[in-house]
């Protein structure tokens, strides 16, 4: 017993030393904390650090341009990571110790199953913090938190484009074998709702866990016996383009929509080694090249593959936008402090110069940033012209407004006015 | 019926690599009495030593599954000299928590070398062939029969060989294989030599249909303990029968009720079996 008092007696001091020595909290000069918490190890490590990967670019970014000056002080940015492999309480505890322990009022999050449970606590009088969170999931819109931004456009954005092209196509039978939890159920229900309503028909539903397994023929076989025209299909990247090649194995000849979190450019490189014959019919969110001025993407993308190894995601676009519109938002509202300030300026700062957030987020609407979605589709072994997707505006003149608002890529323009979104 | 015949392959496919799995690891656990929570991670090791053999060095695919037994098998000896053997005579606990310990040195390993990203093994064997109305991909003919083969020599070897006798003398009792002149430690080594080449061939097998991941050995490594346990602990017969019964529950259960019961029927089956049998399907009661 003595002993092992002892022993705890030790270790509590060696605890406490730890965190008194540990580098960051004590950082000279004036620091801005950003805080990250998310799957940095285990199957979806490789998302999290797509989005880690954004962060850090953009903090270098900043820092370089001379970091930002609040009240005549000179402010630096610094990224605190926590690894939360998915699990809400993780999640939270490292939120709180983000929070109280590194004193970081902004904290992004890449997964909805972890956001929610962060919702509930970045209210708490005294530890609020701007929850950053990267979903597409539309529940975190529902749930009006106000100290929320999500970063991607809502998920509904695709179900409405895919709806719309399908039935051009007189598509009838859809199957659907879609990653389980929380966001893929969400897309299932959005996208069969909305294909019944549109006079489709589901012929299957074979959800798989796209984060443990590696083999889906038993769902496919199950799909396919039905004879579907089209599936949606999609989950983690790498496991995606898995079931692509299983179900063309299997004898599949219709096209393939996939969920936003699926990528394009990545199951081309890592499944089927930059092969596009492989992916002809796949449609999915557009690849990075496609979603910004050449000038402007291609330095980034050059930078993403000499920094990481790897092609840019749209996990590294799109955080790195956010991080850059936080610190200009600051810098209007004359505070690293006060989220709700910092919030309210953003609409004020935007749209940026598109060297500087790479990708044209217009606004803000509610806690979300309006930023088109532009989907994209594989035929015959090449990308296609993307088609980019209004979402928010109602009218035609709106609409048109927002295209010219937006530098012209040569990308197909369409209005699908969202239901609850459009102003 | 050619859904049904579909599912069934797809079992036996997945099966093959379970009962080769489980095999690997039922040796250790009914010999050597080692709760081996890291043979998975093994298991994912050695798809990526085949990958870093094909890509790195461009060695052709059967080469290079053969370099990979070797390799990991003596990292398994490794294993069990650095890790296992200190632990002689502890409290089996200390040799619970050394498993757990060498699982996420593993993971950790492979995702500091080759980081998080998924990568993929070129398929040696893509051809697709079409018979009794289903559909297969050769390398999943090859897993088949590549496992069936496997196990066959391996049973050859237990029984047949002299060598492979001290394994089965050691596993009935321990104290009698010494006083007989049989070298324990070596049985040992070799056993676990043994456990992590099959590891390693069950993953060269796979990984050109799958994708090579640092975490992919974790589901794995459970099914395989849920195989062994099902099938009885140490039993040979046990952990081959129980790894195509999974791979079959999992595959027709999947495919005609629901995926997301999948793993409901694989633990459900363990409780039944369990309730029935408390020492597994071809378990012998200790003592």
């Amino acid at each position: 017993m003595k002993k092992l008092k002892h022993l705890s007696f030790i270790l509590i001091a060696g605890l406490l030393a730890l965190g008194l020595f540990s580098p960051n909290v004590y950082a000279k000069g004036h620091t801005v904390m950003i805080g990250f918490t998310g799957p940095l190890s285990g199957p979806a490590a490789q998302y999290g650090r797509d989005n880690v990967n954004g962060l850090e670019m953009g903090i270098q970014d900043i820092n370089a341009a001379g970091g930002i000056t609040v009240g005549g002080k000179n402010y630096k940015f610094a990224l605190k990571t926590y690894d939360d492999h998915i699990d809400p309480t993780a999640a939270v505890n490292n939120a709180r110790r983000l929070r109280s322990r590194d004193g970081a009022r902004f904290i992004f999050n890449p997964v909805f199953n972890t956001i929610a449970p962060m919702m509930q606590i970045n209210q708490q009088k005294g530890s609020e913090f701007l929850m950053m969170a990267y979903t597409s999931a539309p529940e975190v819109d529902a749930m009006k938190n106000p100290n929320t931004i999500a970063i991607p456009p809502p998920f509904s954005v695709y179900v409405g484009s895919y709806v719309k092209y399908a039935l051009e196509k007189g598509w009838k039978k859809c199957a659907m074998v879609v990653t389980l939890g929380a966001y893929g159920d969400g897309w299932r229900k959005e996208f069969e709702s909305a294909w019944i309503k549109a006079g489709g028909e589901i012929v299957a539903d074979q959800p798989a866990n796209y984060y443990t397994e590696t083999d889906f023929s038993a769902q496919l076989s199950a799909a396919l016996a039905k004879k579907p025209d089209f599936m949606l299909i999609g989950g983690p990247s790498a496991t995606t383009g898995l079931v692509i090649e299983q179900a063309r194995n299997l004898g599949f000849k219709g096209e393939f929509f996939m969920v936003d979190q699926a990528k394009l450019n990545y199951i081309a490189e890592v499944n089927f080694n930059n092969d596009l014959t492989k992916m002809n019919g796949v449609t999915g969110t557009a690849r990075p090249r496609d979603l910004a001025e050449e000038e402007v993407i291609e330095p980034f993308l050059k930078r993403c593959l000499k920094d990481y190894g790897r092609s840019a995601t749209s996990e590294n676009l799109l955080n790195y936008g956010a991080i850059r519109i936080l610190a200009a938002a600051m810098e209007k509202a004359g505070t690293v402090e006060d989220i709700t300030a910092i919030k309210a300026a953003i609409p004020e700062v935007l749209p940026m110069d598109a060297k500087i957030n790479l990708l044209p987020f217009i606004d803000l609407w509610g806690s979300r940033f309006i930023l088109p979605g532009t989907i994209q589709k594989i035929e015959n072994g090449q990308y296609t012209v993307p088609t980019t997707t209004f979402w928010w505006t109602k009218s035609d003149a709106d609409f048109k407004k927002a295209v010219s608002s937006i530098p012209d890529i040569g990308n197909t323009n369409v209005n699908v006015p969202l239901e609850g979104y459009a102003k | 019926m050619e859904l049904f015949l579909q599912q069934l392959f797809n079992g036996i496919m997945f099966g093959s690599t379970y009962a080769i799995v489980a095999l690997g690891l039922t040796l250790v656990m009914g010999i050597l009495h080692i709760p081996n929570f890291a043979h998975g991670h093994l298991y994912m090791l050695g798809g990526y030593i085949t990958y870093f053999f094909i890509t790195n060095l461009g060695f052709g695919y059967w080469y290079s599954l053969l370099l990979s037994m070797v390799i990991l098998g003596f990292v398994g000896v490794v294993m069990e000299r650095i890790v296992f053997r200190p632990l002689t005579g502890q409290p089996p606990i200390n040799a619970f928590i050394a498993a757990i310990g060498a699982l996420i040195f593993l993971e950790s390993l492979a995702l500091v070398i080759w980081g998080p990203q998924g990568m993929r093994i070129p398929n040696p064997h893509p051809q697709i062939i079409k018979m009794f109305g289903i559909t297969m991909e050769a390398q999943r003919l090859l897993v088949v029969g590549g496992a069936a083969v496997l196990i066959v020599l391996l049973h050859l070897f237990l029984k047949k060989t002299t060598t492979g006798t001290t394994i089965e003398a050691v596993a009935q009792n321990r104290e009698g294989a010494m006083l007989t002149g049989i070298n324990v430690n070596r049985v040992s080594s070799m056993t676990f030599f043994i456990s992590s080449a099959t590891a390693a061939v069950a993953a060269s097998f796979l990984s050109p249909i799958f994708i090579l991941s640092p975490a992919m050995g974790a589901v794995l490594g459970m099914k395989a303990f849920i195989i062994v346990i099902l099938g009885g602990m140490g039993s040979v017969p046990g952990a081959i029968l129980g790894g195509y019964f999974l791979g079959l529950i999992e595959a027709l259960g999947g495919g005609y009720i629901s995926a997301e019961y999948k793993d409901v029927f694989a633990f459900g089956a363990l409780i039944l079996v369990l309730s029935i049998k408390p020492t597994g399907l071809f378990g012998k009661q200790e003592g």
